[in-house]
This record gives C-alpha cells, sequence and structure tokens, in this order.
C-alpha cells in the first residue's frame, strides 16, 4: 500500500512540474532576434575591453567592430519577427496531455515490467532466512562461510565436498576433500572420494596423484570398491585391458546382491567389451516398422541373419561377436547368447585381447560370474 | 520497495522525456513561450527522477539485495564496498542507466544555465536531447532493465567481474560517458539550427564550451582506460588498436576537430555548415562506439553480456538518429548562410587543414574497425586489422598535423602570413634538431625512425608556446613588461598551448615506450635474479594471501639498481573464488617518468614462478599529456569572455600581438 502511495506522489510531482510551468509561464522579453543583438552587442564591449587591456592594437579593434557590427546590423534587419505569444487553448492541451499521458504511459509501462509485491530483500535482513535446501549452491555456500570461520572443521569439508561435485567443481571437491583427511584422517571412502574429485578435475583422466588416492583407498583391510573401480578405469587408460577386468571381476564376484554400485559396475564391464553399435536401419526398413512388434521382429531377423554368417562363413571379427551376443541378451535370450559366447571364445582362443573383452561382456550381461 | 521505486522513477522518467520531445518542438513551431517553457522544468524534472533510479539501483548494491537480478549477476556480499558502488555501472544494464543518468543531467544543466539562449533554440534543443532519451530509456526498461527481480532470491550473487574490481571502474566508465554523451549537446544544438534553418550568434557561442566539457572528459577517460588496460590486463601494452578502443578513439578525433572548427564559428561565423555536419557525426561515432561496444558484436572485457536482440535494438537507434539527422541535413543545410570568407593562409584556413587531418585520421580508424566486421559479417571470413593497418594509416596522418599543429595559433585570422609564422618557430625546431641529434647518438637500440618522433614530439611542445612567446615578447622586452602582457593573455591561450603540448609529450612517451622498452619473460626460482634495462631484478619468492573475496599468490621482486635495492614490486595472481577466476595483478615500480613492470604467470610444477618483466622508458609521459591536455581544455573553459576573432586589416612589418584567442 505504501508502495502505491509512492507511486501517486511521484506521479503527481511530475504532472505538476508540466501543469506549475504552465501556469507560470508568461511571453518571454527576448526573441531570437533579441537574443542575436545581445550577443553582438556583448562582443562589441568584449572589443572594447580587450583594447583597453591591449591585448588587440587599434588597427585589430577597429577590423573587429566593423565586422561585429556588420553582423549586428543584419541581425536588426532580419528582426520584427512574430514575438513569442501564448495561447490558452494550446495550454490546456498540454495540461491534458501530462494529466493523462503521464499517469498513462508510467502506470501501463510499471504494470507490463514492475514487480510490486516484492519486498526488497537486503542481505541484512536476511540471517535468519531457512536455506533453501534444495539449493545445493546455498548449501554449498552456508558451509563455505562456516568454513571460513572455523577452516579445521573436517565435518564440514567431508560435507561440502560432495555438493562441490554435484555442483560440477571437481576442484573445489579435491580440496575440500584432502582437507577432510588431513583434518580428520584418511579412511578408503574419503580417500576414493578425494581420487574421484582429482579425476573428474583432470576431465575424466586418472592422473598420478589421482591413482595415488586410490591405491591408499584399497590399500586397508576394508578396501573401497570405488577405489578399485577408478584403478581398472586406470589400467585401461594405460592400455591395460586384462588388467582392467581383473581388478573388477572381484568386484562384481563379492558384491552383495543389494549392492548399490552393481549397475555401475556391469555398465563398465560393457563399456570395455567395447560392443560395436548395430548399423542403423535404412529409411525404407524404418517406415517398414511402425509398431514396436514390428519393430522387435525386424531386429530379431537381423541378428538371426548375423548368427547364421557368422556360423557359415566361420569368418566374422570379434566385433560382430560381441555384437551378436548383445543383441542375443538383449533380446532377453540368455542360452542363445551364451551359445555364441562359446563359440566365439573358441574361435579367439588364441587372441588374448579379443578374449579379454568377450569375458568383459559376458561379465556386464551377467552370463557368467556372481552378482547376477 | 525502494526498488521498485527506482524502477518506477524510471518509467516516469520516460513518459516525462516523452513529453519534453513533442510539447516544446511544437510550441517552438507555433511560437508558443508556455509551451517552449515546459522544456526546462521537464528536463530537471526527468534527471531527478532518473537519479533516483540511479540511487535505487545502488542502494540495492550496497545492501546487497539479491532480488534484484542485476545485483545477483554482478555483486557479491563479500565485495568490497567500493566495488558495490562502482559496480552499479561494471555490467551492461547498470552502465546503461548511468549513460541515461548523464545524458539528462545535461540536458538539466542547459535548462538551468542556458537562461540567456534564445528560447526557441532552447526549446528545440532539449526536445531534441529528450528524443535520445526516449530512445535509451525504452532501450533500457525493454532489453536491459536493471530493475528486473528474482523471485525466489538466491543467497549469494555470482560477484563482479575481477577485471573489473580495480579503482579504475570508479573513474573510466563515468570520464568516457561524459565524453559520449556531452557530443549529443552539439549534436542537439546541430539539430536544433537544422529545424530552424539557421544558426544563433548564441548557437555558436554555446555550442563550443559543451563540445570543450565532453572533449576534455574523453580524453581523460580515454588515457584512464589505457592506463588501466596497461595496469589490469597484465600484458604491459598501453594501447592495443581493439575495436573498443577505436571507438572511443574516432569521436574523441572527430570532437577535437569539431572543437576547433567551432572556435572558427564562434569567432568569424565561418565553417557554419562543416560544424554543423562535424556535430551530427561526432555524436553518431559516440553511438556507434556504444552499439559497437554494447552489441556483443565484439567479444571483450567491455562486452558484459552479449544479446543479439540488444544488438538489433542499438542498430535501430543508431539508424534513425544517423540517418535522420544526415536526412535533415541534406534537406535544411543549403538554407544555412555562410558566414565569414577567409583567405587560404590565415586561421581559419589552419584549422580546415587541421580537421582534414583529423577526419582522415578518424576515416582510417573507422576503417580498419569496422572493415573487418564487416567481411566478417557478409563472408565469414575473419581478417586481422592489427597495428600493422593503423601504423601504416593513422601514423603518416598523425605525424604531419603534429608537424604543421605550431603554425596555426601563430596565423593571424582571416588573412595570415607563413613566413611570419615560420620565424616565431625557428627556436622550436632549432631545439628539435638538436635533441633528435642528441637521442640518436647517445640512445642505443630501437628503430632509426624513434629519435625523430621524438623530434617532432619536442617540436609540438615548444612550438605550442610559441605564440605566447610572440604575444609576450619573451626575452624581447623587459622581464617585467613580459610578465604583465603574461598576466594580460587570455586563459585561453594558455589552454590551447598545453592542449597542443600534451599532444606532443603523448608522442614522445609512445615513441619512448615502445622504441626502447626492454622485456624479459623467465621463470625464477626464489633467490635468482635477471636483468631488464639497467636493473637488476631478484626474486625473493611468493607468498599466499586472502583478500575479502579472493585469494592471491603474491610474488616479491626486489629491484636492484647498481648493487643496491631501490624498489619492491609485488606482482601477484588472484584466484576469485565466486567466478572462479584466475587474474594476474602486475606489479609495478615508477623511476621518474619510466616504469618498471612486472606480471606473474601461473605457478609451475618445478617451484619455479614465470614472470614477465618490462621496462619502458617514460611511458608515464602517454597518461601524463593527455592530463596536460585535460587542463589545457579546463583552462580555455575556465575563459568565459566573449571571442571575437580580430582580423589584420594588411600585412605589416613590425610584429604586432595576436588577436584574442
Amino acid at each position: 500500500m505504501t508502495l502505491w502511495l509512492i507511486f501517486a506522489l511521484m506521479t503527481g510531482a511530475a504532472v505538476f512540474v508540466v501543469l506549475g510551468s504552465l501556469a507560470r509561464s508568461r511571453p518571454a522579453v527576448a526573441g531570437a532576434v533579441g537574443a542575436d543583438e545581445a550577443v553582438y552587442r556583448d562582443q562589441l564591449e568584449e572589443i572594447a575591453r580587450d583594447r583597453a587591456r591591449g591585448l588587440i592594437d587599434d588597427r585589430e579593434a577597429e577590423g573587429a567592430r566593423v565586422e561585429v557590427a556588420r553582423r549586428l546590423i543584419a541581425a536588426s534587419e532580419r528582426g520584427g519577427g512574430a514575438a513569442e505569444r501564448t495561447s490558452t487553448s494550446r495550454r490546456r492541451i498540454a495540461a491534458v496531455v501530462a494529466l493523462v499521458a503521464v499517469p498513462a504511459i508510467a502506470l501501463g509501462a510499471y504494470a507490463r515490467l514492475g514487480k510490486p509485491d516484492l519486498p526488497d530483500l537486503p542481505l541484512a535482513s536476511r540471517q535468519g532466512e531457512k536455506p533453501d535446501m534444495q539449493n545445493l549452491g546455498d548449501l554449498a555456500l552456508r558451509v563455505e562461510k562456516a568454513l571460513a570461520a572455523n577452516p579445521n572443521d573436517g565435518r564440514g569439508w567431508s560435507v561440502v565436498g560432495p555438493l562441490y561435485m554435484r555442483l560440477g567443481r571437481p576442484n573445489e571437491a579435491a580440496t575440500a576433500f584432502s582437507n577432510a583427511i588431513r583434518i580428520l584422517g584418511s579412511t578408503p571412502e574419503r580417500e576414493a572420494d578425494l581420487g574421484e574429485a582429482l579425476y573428474a578435475g583432470a576431465d575424466g583422466v586418472v592422473t598420478e596423484q589421482a591413482r595415488a588416492a586410490f591405491e591408499r583407498s584399497v590399500a586397508g583391510e576394508t578396501p573401497s570398491p570405488k577405489g578399485a573401480f577408478y584403478l581398472a578405469r586406470a589400467a585401461e587408460q594405460d592400455g591395460d585391458v586384462a588388467g582392467a577386468v581383473a581388478r573388477l571381476k572381484p568386484l562384481l564376484t563379492k558384491a552383495p546382491e543389494d549392492a548399490p554400485y552393481l549397475d555401475a559396475l556391469k555398465g563398465e564391464f560393457q563399456r570395455i567389451a567395447q560392443v560395436p553399435a548395430l548399423p542403423p536401419p535404412s529409411p525404407e526398413q524404418a517406415s517398414a516398422m511402425k509398431t514396436p512388434n514390428e519393430r522387435m521382429a525386424f531386429v530379431k531377423t537381423m541378428v538371426d541373419r548375423l548368427s547364421d554368417r557368422l556360423a557359415q562363413e566361420g569368418g566374422g571379427d570379434v566385433g560382430e561377436w560381441l555384437r551378436l551376443v548383445n543383441a542375443r541378451a538383449a533380446l532377453g535370450d540368455m542360452d542363445k547368447a551364451r551359445d555364441a559366447l562359446t563359440a566365439a571364445r573358441q574361435k579367439f582362443a588364441a587372441d588374448p585381447r579379443a578374449t579379454t573383452r568377450l569375458e568383459a561382456l559376458a561379465l556386464g550381461l551377467g552370463l557368467e560370474g556372481g552378482g547376477a | 520497495m525502494i526498488a521498485e521505486t527506482g524502477h518506477y522513477a524510471l518509467v516516469l522518467a520516460l513518459a516525462l522525456a516523452i513529453l519534453q520531445s513533442v510539447l516544446p518542438l511544437w510550441g517552438a513551431r507555433v511560437r508558443d513561450a508556455a509551451l517552449m517553457g515546459l522544456a526546462g522544468p521537464l528536463a530537471v524534472a526527468q534527471l531527478a527522477f532518473v537519479a533516483l533510479a540511479f540511487a535505487a539501483l545502488t542502494h540495492a548494491y550496497v545492501t546487497s539485495d539479491f532480488s534484484v537480478l542485476n545485483v545477483v549477476e554482478n555483486s557479491h556480499s563479500a565485495k568490497p564496498l567500493i566495488y558495490k558502488f562502482t559496480g552499479v555501472w561494471g555490467n551492461h544494464e547498470g552502465s546503461l542507466l548511468l549513460w541515461v543518468l548523464i545524458l539528462v543531467l545535461f540536458g538539466a544543466l542547459v535548462a538551468i544555465f542556458g537562461r540567456n539562449l534564445p528560447q526557441r533554440l532552447k526549446a528545440d534543443v532539449l526536445a531534441i536531447q529528450a528524443t535520445i532519451s526516449v530512445a535509451f530509456l525504452l532501450f533500457v526498461l525493454i532489453t536491459s532493465n536493471p530493475f528486473s527481480r528474482v523471485a525466489p532470491a538466491p543467497i549469494e550473487g555470482q560477484d563482479l567481474n575481477p577485471l573489473l574490481q580495480d579503482p579504475g571502474l570508479a573513474i573510466h566508465p563515468p570520464l568516457l560517458y561524459v565524453g559520449y554523451v556531452g557530443f549529443s549537446m552539439a549534436f542537439s544544438f546541430a539539430v536544433a539550427a537544422l529545424i530552424e534553418g539557421k544558426i544563433d550568434a548564441a548557437w555558436a557561442r554555446w555550442v563550443r564550451p559543451w563540445t570543450l566539457v565532453a572533449w576534455i572528459f574523453l580524453t581523460l577517460g580515454i588515457a584512464m582506460g589505457s592506463y588501466w588496460a596497461y595496469y589490469e590486463l597484465g600484458w604491459g601494452g598501453f594501447w592495443f588498436w581493439d575495436p573498443v578502443e577505436n571507438a572511443s578513439l574516432m569521436p574523441w578525433l572527430s570532437g577535437t576537430a569539431l572543437l576547433h572548427c567551432a572556435a572558427v564559428m564562434e569567432k568569424r561565423e565561418a565553417l557554419k555548415v562543416w560544424t554543423i555536419l562535424l556535430a551530427l557525426l561526432t555524436f553518431a561515432l559516440s553511438l556507434l562506439g556504444t552499439f559497437l561496444v554494447r552489441s556483443g558484436v565484439l567479444t571483450s572485457v567491455h562486452a558484459f553480456a552479449v544479446d543479439p536482440a540488444r544488438g538489433v535494438a542499438i542498430l535501430i537507434i543508431l539508424t534513425v538518429f544517423v540517418g535522420g539527422s544526415l536526412a535533415l541535413y541534406a534537406a535544411r543545410a543549403p538554407v544555412l548562410k555562410q558566414g565569414g570568407i577567409f583567405a587560404p593562409v590565415s586561421r581559419e584556413g589552419a584549422l580546415v587543414l587541421n580537421n582534414i587531418f583529423l577526419t582522415a585520421a578518424t576515416v582510417a580508424v573507422f576503417v580498419g574497425t569496422l572493415y573487418p566486421l564487416a567481411l566478417e559479417a557478409l563472408t565469414g571470413e575473419k581478417i586481422s586489422v592489427g597495428p600493422p593497418f593503423f601504423n601504416a594509416t593513422f601514423g603518416p596522418i598523425m605525424l604531419p598535423l603534429m608537424l604543421v599543429m605550431p603554425f596555426g595559433p601563430l596565423l593571424a585570422w582571416k588573412r595570415g602570413d607563413v613566413g611570419r609564422a615560420a620565424r616565431g618557430l625557428v627556436w622550436a625546431l632549432g631545439a628539435a634538431i638538436v635533441v633528435t641529434c642528441v637521442v640518436a647518438g647517445f640512445v642505443r637500440g630501437g628503430p632509426t625512425l624513434a629519435p625523430i618522433g621524438i623530434g617532432i614530439g619536442l617540436f609540438a611542445i615548444c612550438g605550442a608556446f610559441a605564440e605566447i612567446v610572440e604575444r609576450t615578447k619573451l626575452l624581447r622586452a623587459p622581464f617585467a613588461d613580459t610578465r604583465a602582457r603574461a598576466r594580460g593573455l587570455p586563459t585561453s591561450s594558455w589552454g590551447a598551448a598545453l592542449a597542443h603540448a600534451g599532444l606532443g609529450v603523448t608522442l614522445i612517451g609512445v615513441v619512448s615506450a615502445t622504441a626502447w622498452s626492454s622485456e624479459q619473460v623467465v621463470a625464477l626460482k626464489p633467490g635468482e635474479q635477471t636483468r631488464v634495462g639497467r636493473y637488476d631484478v631478484m626474486f625473493d619468492g611468493t607468498e599466499e594471501k586472502r583478500g575479502p573475496n579472493y585469494r592471491a599468490v603474491v610474488a616479491h621482486l626486489t629491484v636492484i639498481e647498481d648493487g643496491a635495492p631501490v624498489a619492491v614490486v609485488e606482482p601477484s595472481r588472484r584466484l576469485y573464488t565466486a567466478r572462479k577466476m584466475d587474474i594476474a595483478e602486475s606489479g609495478i615500480a615508477t623511476f621518474g617518468l619510466s616504469q618498471l613492470y612486472a606480471a606473474t604467470a601461473e605457478a609451475r610444477g618445478d617451484g619455479a614462478t614465470g614472470l614477465r618483466l618490462t621496462y619502458k622508458p617514460l611511458v608515464l609521459l602517454i597518461w601524463l599529456g593527455a592530463v596536460v591536455m585535460g587542463i589545457g581544455g579546463v583552462l580555455s573553459l575556465a575563459d568565459r569572455r566573449l571571442r571575437v576573432g580580430a582580423p589584420r586589416k594588411a600585412p605589416r612589418p613590425a610584429p604586432a600581438l595576436q588577436p584574442a584567442e
């Protein structure tokens, strides 16, 4: 309410500027011509003053005087133009325009742009405000402030670290985790978190620092699955795919049935297996499959055709075999998938790289190993 | 409530500006004193409301009101107080609000101090000024509203760009804006004269001081910007021919031309039509500068937020005002009566020459700035027009200008005598040649032409005072006589001399700092040292420090001359936590007019710190020259006398005093 009162007063003041000026105005004394003449007369006086101060000599003063006098005469000859008038009707129009246009424009524009119901929120008045628990940024800020006051609060660091990770600020997360380790001591979980933050900060490369953290996280009696997971990824990045699989395999076999990381683990195996994607259907084929059933049938025929081809020719590279196993499993046909896997293993028994990829896929699909 | 009050005040200012752009103009056509009389009070009221809006935004910044979007995006609760004030214009929306504030301030100043202006001229001028503010108020309210709110309000802001967290932000933009916007006054006067179809004597009397004010501020603003870039951006350069810099240089060049032209107009009523055109073009170049900087056409520290809608809006404003005023010029300029005649060799003639040079220089900068942009827009091809282009075009235009500059003030109005002027400059030329030879003989290294550059600069400085020497009969008359004459000289004579000398000072600084600077890029471990110019620099180590909203790694360097430590330099790198920006803060040691400039690179793994050390002899002269120019402008402005250019009747042998400047 106060706000609208202020607006009304401001609008009134604006309108009054116009009305007041209209009421006060009286015909001006100096018209345009008069003003010109005044300037020239001043100039003549100025020449006389300059002469008196010795800035110009007589002849210069005379020359200047002649020129200005000529302008003066020209100006007074131009004179006789209509003097300024004023008319009541025009004044009324102006008054009405001011009365109508000023509030209309101001309120019209403000109605579109303004937020009259939003109060000011200076920070000083918001100390007691409850933080928005949904807003991770706000939460992180609160913890940061507490930490600025007490930088040796290890719990604070271990709370803010995961927040930073979720906010996509891994470098700060790494600082937070290493502070937590420094103050609270090393645990497999903290070391693994630190390594993960370093890994994310390096855009998905296991750096030496990160590897050291992961090594510490698996060194103790209760090795961190996360640490082992990332060490496998480090091995893979070094080109040691077999080593990566060897690292991951015990995780899968030892994992409890309901381990939360099980899906991530299987996904990792499938990623390592590097199954080539199926070729996309051609436009004609795509237009032929409208319903899910038609699509399913189409995929089945394609997979069968692939299987026939691989069986008959006895050829095909490991990619095609991986694709076949993967497709069989995806279609829910686990037995045929296992058959294909066995056939592939026999065929590529001499190729350790292919064997590793096949094993990884088998583990990832749950065709063997535990946890399925 | 305060934020919304500010918002409403801005909207009210728009309403008043619309009235001000219509009613007085109508009044001037029908010669209605009451309607024309509205212009003044409306202009003052407009200033009051825009100032209220500005104060409200400032309040939101100072109290960290994060319900205002602009504050969220550009402030932080831990930001030092001074940057809460300056941060108001350290962003797109706020800087435009400052632009509008200065615009309406100029309008109000005309309303208050323009009592002796002919009423119709005043009404026209204020109405034109109001149309500019309508355009910009609409632009602010529609595309760049600083009072946009956010709900729910975040608890913390995103902080101000760390590059802008510097005292320079308090000075550079307001100075520059007063310069840019000040030219709008010349523009409004020019358009008013075109509408009326006649140039009053008062017109000429008024345009020059306004142009002069704008010019002084623009000069200082550009110099401040250059110095800021020099110490903040960490490259140690003072001018980069960056389009944003050129955008401010163009109105300066044409504004300088306008200033000289307006002097001719005021004294001799000559060059009227050309003065009007220059007034239109100068403001057009100011608008172009605003467009280049604010549209996002360019990426730079000045382009805060890139939004195509804003670029289009400014382009529309630019087209309407430039196109409209030039069309009006084409239609009405022939109506204007040409005034005083003059011989080619005369003060007027010299000023025409000055205008030709300055206009050519403006065109050179214009082409170099806009051609790459136009080419990219049309063909998508990116080319870079860097310093080589400008050195090859701008330099060859400005150097001759500086050579002939001292002749101008020595020529008489209407008809002059080159021989006499040259005699007055013989000593200046002698001094310049001697110094050139000395520099060429004793200073090692650097380009061959550099000593000549120093000589030209010195000639410009000495020549600038030739008029004063002449008129005070220095060394030719008894000292008491000279002193009396010096006291009798109008301050504007001193002003002109200082402004011209300032240009020479800047030139010497540019030549010296470019030709004889020495640079070292090294990685040092604590305890190691290196040599730059005539100084040894010892790296003592680094230290971590915490600022209010940043962490810093400060490098300690000791500057040693002849075995004795003479200065300590502490360049640093600051990591601003809110924006995650890593900023180099240079460290500078000043020795007289020369500086040793140090910047650190990011820390390296091996314990060494990367350092860039530059010794720039006489570098301070660059900005000192601009300050001298500014002081000259202020002196000239302080001279409130009427100006009459007294012509000399016939050439006479005896040396005589020059007419009043």
